[in-house]
């Protein structure tokens, strides 16, 4: 059992606020990832749960330990860096072997281990090597077997494949995933890159300005963020600002939104992806916005085409079917389902 | 193309130093070599003919083995004192965070700012028979030491000069030892001092090993911190060429042991670059 309990965390230097004080609870055997921009926090709270950095305030627990005062080498965890952080001193072998030394195992024992966590990442042929004779990718495996081989309650993931190129992170990101359902272990990840935590997660911290903007399934972040920077930061949104009233969301030129306000009224904003726009078909009932076409980007499967509307703020729509013969400047009528709309908390902080 | 006139404003570039190196330091030793080899005369200085008479004393005579077996003794002691002190102090400077820091680090360095006569003066006011030293250990009720003209001042006053000169390959080396490395030992279940032992200390090893060749030629070159602080007590082999040139007025005697020890420290040098490469071609370059 290894679930992590983070109550009431909080990171301060001097007066400048790293992360406020957060709640938290991550589920044994879970992928779970803490993604944000740089300065968000999702590093230094990777790094309490690790005990590498002390936390100002509130509590730690694993596997309903408590670790809070518990310094780094006691606590059972494995780490994997951006920077690998191997032992460039030591043989592959000897770096993954390193951690059962520390634990008192017998030779024999460490070298069966240590080839066994080496043939789970494929580099059982590698044993005598140094680091610097492996590559990146190489380099990162042996890191992860390195960590797992002490059999850590939990794996801290700090941007491991952010130093890998795009063909390698992926496929990487394939052997991550298959590797946390081989193992079974609680895996907390940390990334800035939201493909990557979307591919990988069971579940996702969205970190901003050092607070947790939202916990959820990416399916959930994705489709119901409720704030502008979840909305923004987890693929494209366009972000559309207004007024809640009785009937629903109101838009600047007078449109109205149809939607459940839960009585909330003033002003607000609502979030609409790229591919719930389409243009608009003669005749039918549906809410519209009218503008101009202000660009039109190719992008392979999709063509964007940027609105300049009427109400406001420049719109993304993808179109998967081509522009439909439209051009810069032409007028155009965009529709949406209220279905495909959701209202945010209008905290202000963007992505 | 390029490459020729690259080769060509490289040579220019390295014409004056390789030309004042020439003058002031090859021709100088050739000359101590051909000094070397010939015989002393008293009152005549040397005669100018061929002997190997002087290498066979310095390096049979059991005087003479004495003094090296000394200077190496001490060269030892002060190496490894040194560097004990400095490699610590080298990870605090480079590791710790604090205000104040950069003042630290003047004041670890300033000996090499220092001039000599206030350093000597400085040793000789702390570790007299009546010095700072001493009036502290009588304050606590230890017994006297013999600091000044003995060994043991000689080898403190040489850690002294050595640890601002050992410091300086060490905080480069420590510098580039990663804090993800450290981190990982430790998350690795290593304690911060094993992993001090473990993961900084090994790979600060190139580090240490340019500190130690920079003591030892310290230790070698420096006969005036010996004269006055050893005095006739504590003859190492730098004070031993001093005294033949400045007194028994034996020059090629003392060219003789110069050369000895040039080719000591030569032969320490390759060795450590041989080490070096070994390591490097495990991979720890």
């Amino acid at each position: 059992m290894a679930q992590v309990r983070l109550s009431g965390i909080a990171k301060t230097y001097g007066r400048s606020v790293a992360l406020h004080p957060t709640d938290l609870d991550i589920r044994d055997g879970e992928f779970f990832t803490f993604l944000g921009p740089s300065g968000s926090g999702k590093t230094t709270l990777l790094r309490m749960i690790g005990g590498f950095i002390d936390p100002s305030a509130g509590r730690i627990e694993i596997g309903g330990r408590d670790v809070t005062g518990l310094p780094a080498h006691r606590r059972n965890l494995g780490v994997v860096f951006q920077s690998y952080a191997l032992f460039p001193h030591l043989t592959v072998a000897g770096n993954v072997a390193f951690g059962l030394k520390m634990r008192g195992f017998a030779r024999a024992e460490r070298d069966r281990r240590a080839l066994a966590a080496l043939d789970l990442v494929g580099l059982s042929d590698f044993v005598s090597r140094f680091p610097a004779q492996l590559s990146g990718g190489q380099q990162q495996r042996v890191a992860l077997a390195r960590a797992m081989v002490i059999e850590p309650d939990v794996l801290l993931l700090d941007e491991p494949l952010g130093a890998l190129d795009l063909a390698l992170r992926k496929r990487m990101q394939r052997e991550l995933r298959a590797l946390h359902r081989k193992l079974g272990r609680t895996f907390i990840f940390v990334t800035h890159d939201q493909d990557e935590a979307m591919t990988l997660s069971d579940r996702i911290a969205v970190l901003a300005e050092g607070q947790i903007q939202q916990v959820d399934t990416p399916e959930v972040l994705y489709d119901r963020p409720t704030s502008a920077f979840v909305a923004g930061f987890l693929g494209d949104s366009n972000i559309l600002n207004g007024t809640l009233v009785a009937e629903g969301f109101q838009l600047p030129d007078g449109t109205l939104v149809p939607l459940e306000t839960g009585g909330r009224i003033g002003p607000s904003a609502l979030a609409i992806r790229p591919e719930r726009l389409r243009l608009a078909v003669a005749g039918r009932t549906e809410v519209r916005l009218s503008g101009t076409v202000a660009a039109l980007t190719f992008r392979g499967a999709f063509v964007t085409m940027t609105v300049q509307t009427t109400s406001g703020p420049d719109v993304d729509v993808s179109l998967s079917g081509g522009a439909a013969g439209l051009a810069a400047g032409d007028p155009v009528s965009l529709a949406f389902d209220a279905a495909d709309v959701r209202l945010l908390h209008g905290d202000g902080i963007r992505a | 193309m390029t490459g020729t006139r690259h080769g060509t404003l490289a040579l220019a570039a390295l014409a004056p130093g390789v030309l004042f190196l020439g003058f002031f330091f090859l021709i100088p030793v050739l000359m101590l070599v051909q000094i070397s080899t010939w015989s002393f005369e008293p009152g005549a200085l040397m005669r100018r003919d061929f002997t190997l008479e002087h290498y066979t004393a310095f390096l049979t005579d059991p005087f003479y083995l004495g003094k090296i077996a000394l200077t190496a003794r001490i060269a030892a002691e002060v190496t490894v004192i040194t560097l004990v002190l400095s490699l610590p102090l080298a990870y605090w400077l480079v590791r710790a965070r604090f205000a104040g820091k950069g003042l630290v680090l003047g004041l670890v360095l300033s000996p090499l700012l220092t001039n000599f006569v206030v350093l000597v003066f400085a040793w000789i006011v702390l570790m007299g028979d009546n010095g700072a030293i001493n009036q502290m250990l009588k304050a606590i009720g230890l017994p006297v030491a013999k600091l000044l003209y003995s060994e043991t001042g000689v080898v403190i006053a040489l850690v002294h000069i050595s640890i601002p000169y050992a410091l300086i390959p060490l905080l480069a080396a420590v510098s580039q030892v990663s804090g993800d490395v450290e981190t990982a030992a430790l998350s690795l279940g290593a304690s911060p001092w094993r992993a001090f032992f473990l993961i900084v200390v090994p790979l600060c090893g190139p580090g240490l090993a340019a500190a130690a060749f920079i003591v030892v030629s310290i230790v070698l070159s420096g006969f005036a911190f010996a004269l006055f602080v050893g005095g006739d007590n504590v003859l190492i082999v730098p004070l031993l060429i001093w005294q033949q040139v400045s007194k028994t007025l034996n020059w090629p005697l003392a060219a003789a042991m110069s050369i000895a020890s040039l080719l000591i420290v030569v032969a320490m040098l390759v060795l450590g670059l041989w080490i070096g490469r070994m390591l490097r071609q495990r991979g720890m370059g």
